[in-house]
């Protein structure tokens, strides 16, 4: 039987024990492959309320769709594809909690309270924002490499992708974050304008 | 991207080399004039440790993931599939353990108190010595506390009781759960 879209025979043992309907295979699972969804998930959607709940509309699709991968492509690539759609049509829905990342004010976070875990704190806020600014491929593959942890060979898996692809992505990111986080002035070493 | 290797980088060339240079992905020859205008330009240090930082802060982000215990415990329960519970419950799986130990050794008691007593009487006619004679008066005198037999039977009957008894509280108990 030809399994090409598998790494391992341990991942096709995994799917095929999820299959049947083992629960311990199907946490498994999710487990290898949250950090993946969760990312890919963040980065279409920004910092809206209903991340985690798009997160389990992808691993409900896995589970009912597990029956119909015939390893066609690579089983990370596959789920990424779940991913991206969920949040795509979730991202077209209106956000339950509130407004679009984009209309938000783009202020540095005011230094009223010194406490370090409030800097932190404002500090997040402020680069999930900016981030909001970004080309959805440039915020994913970001998401990716640092959120999900992810190398960029698996990160070029998964998004179907050469590795060159990837790394270009990520750098063009990185250059473009720092365009929208020192124009609008940074929270972290440089004066607000 | 990469400027004329004749000439020396300008901050413009910098701007976007600076996050490759720092993953290490520069060839040679570029990381070379990267690293001399770097010596002599502070902004463009200052650009450097921004990607530093912003690295660091994206690395951060990680604590906004969710565990994924929790996500597989809400698709489980979305998906209706109920968790399994352990097979051993300790609660119940300890004192099964203890009450069925309990009738083990009663029933071993049972059946083997006369025997053994006749058997080290036998010996000790000096028939053999292999087995000790004071081992047998101990066994003798084990099996015949509170005067013999009933004690041992006690046993097998508690043992028996406190083991229904558990069966049917655990059965009950997941009969509520479910
Ligand atoms: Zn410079």
């Amino acid at each position: 039987m030809e399994n090409k879209g598998f790494q391992t025979g341990e991942e096709a043992g995994l799917v095929a024990k999820a299959l049947r309907g083992n629960e311990k295979a199907f946490r498994q699972l999710i487990a290898q492959y949250q950090p993946m969804a969760y990312s890919v998930v963040r980065g279409i959607l920004g910092d809206r309320e209903d991340v985690e709940d798009v997160l389990q509309d992808v691993f409900i699709k896995v589970y009912r769709g597990l029956s119909g991968f015939r390893g066609d492509s690579k089983l990370s690539t596959w789920i990424y594809r779940i991913a991206r759609n969920e949040a795509v049509t979730a991202a077209r829905k209106r956000d339950p909690s509130g407004p679009p990342v984009e209309e938000l004010d783009l202020q540095t976070p005011a230094r009223t309270r010194p406490d370090e875990q409030y800097l932190q704190k404002a500090r997040q806020d402020y680069l999930g924002r900016c981030l909001g600014q970004l080309d959805e491929n440039y915020r994913v593959v970001l998401e990716l490499r640092y959120m999900g942890e992810m190398s960029y060979a698996e990160i070029g898996e998964a998004m179907d992708l050469p590795i060159g692809t990837v790394k270009t992505y990520i750098y063009r990111a990185k250059v473009e974050l720092r365009k929208v986080m020192t124009r609008r002035g940074h929270a972290g070493d440089r004066k607000p304008e | 991207m990469i400027a004329n290797p004749s000439e020396a980088m300008n901050c413009n060339d910098l701007e976007n080399l600076l996050p490759v240079y720092l993953e290490g992905d520069l060839p040679g020859d570029a990381k070379v004039r990267v690293d001399e205008h770097l010596e002599r330009c502070a902004d463009c240090r200052k650009a450097l440790d921004f990607y530093r930082e912003l690295e660091s802060s994206l690395v951060e982000r990680r604590v906004l993931r969710p565990s994924p215990g929790r996500v597989a415990a809400r698709v489980a329960e979305r998906l209706g599939i109920r968790a399994r519970r352990p097979a051993f419950n300790t609660w119940v799986g300890v004192p099964g353990i203890l009450s069925a130990a309990l009738i083990l050794f009663g029933v071993v008691m049972l059946f083997i108190r006369n025997p053994v007593k006749e058997f080290f009487v036998r010996y000790e006619d000096g028939l053999s010595i292999r087995l000790s004679p004071k081992l047998g008066e101990w066994v003798t005198q084990i099996s015949q506390i509170g005067g013999g037999g009933d004690w041992v039977l006690l046993t097998v009957y508690g043992g028996v009781f406190a083991l229904i008894m558990l069966t049917g509280s655990w059965m009950v108990l997941k009969f509520v759960r479910e």
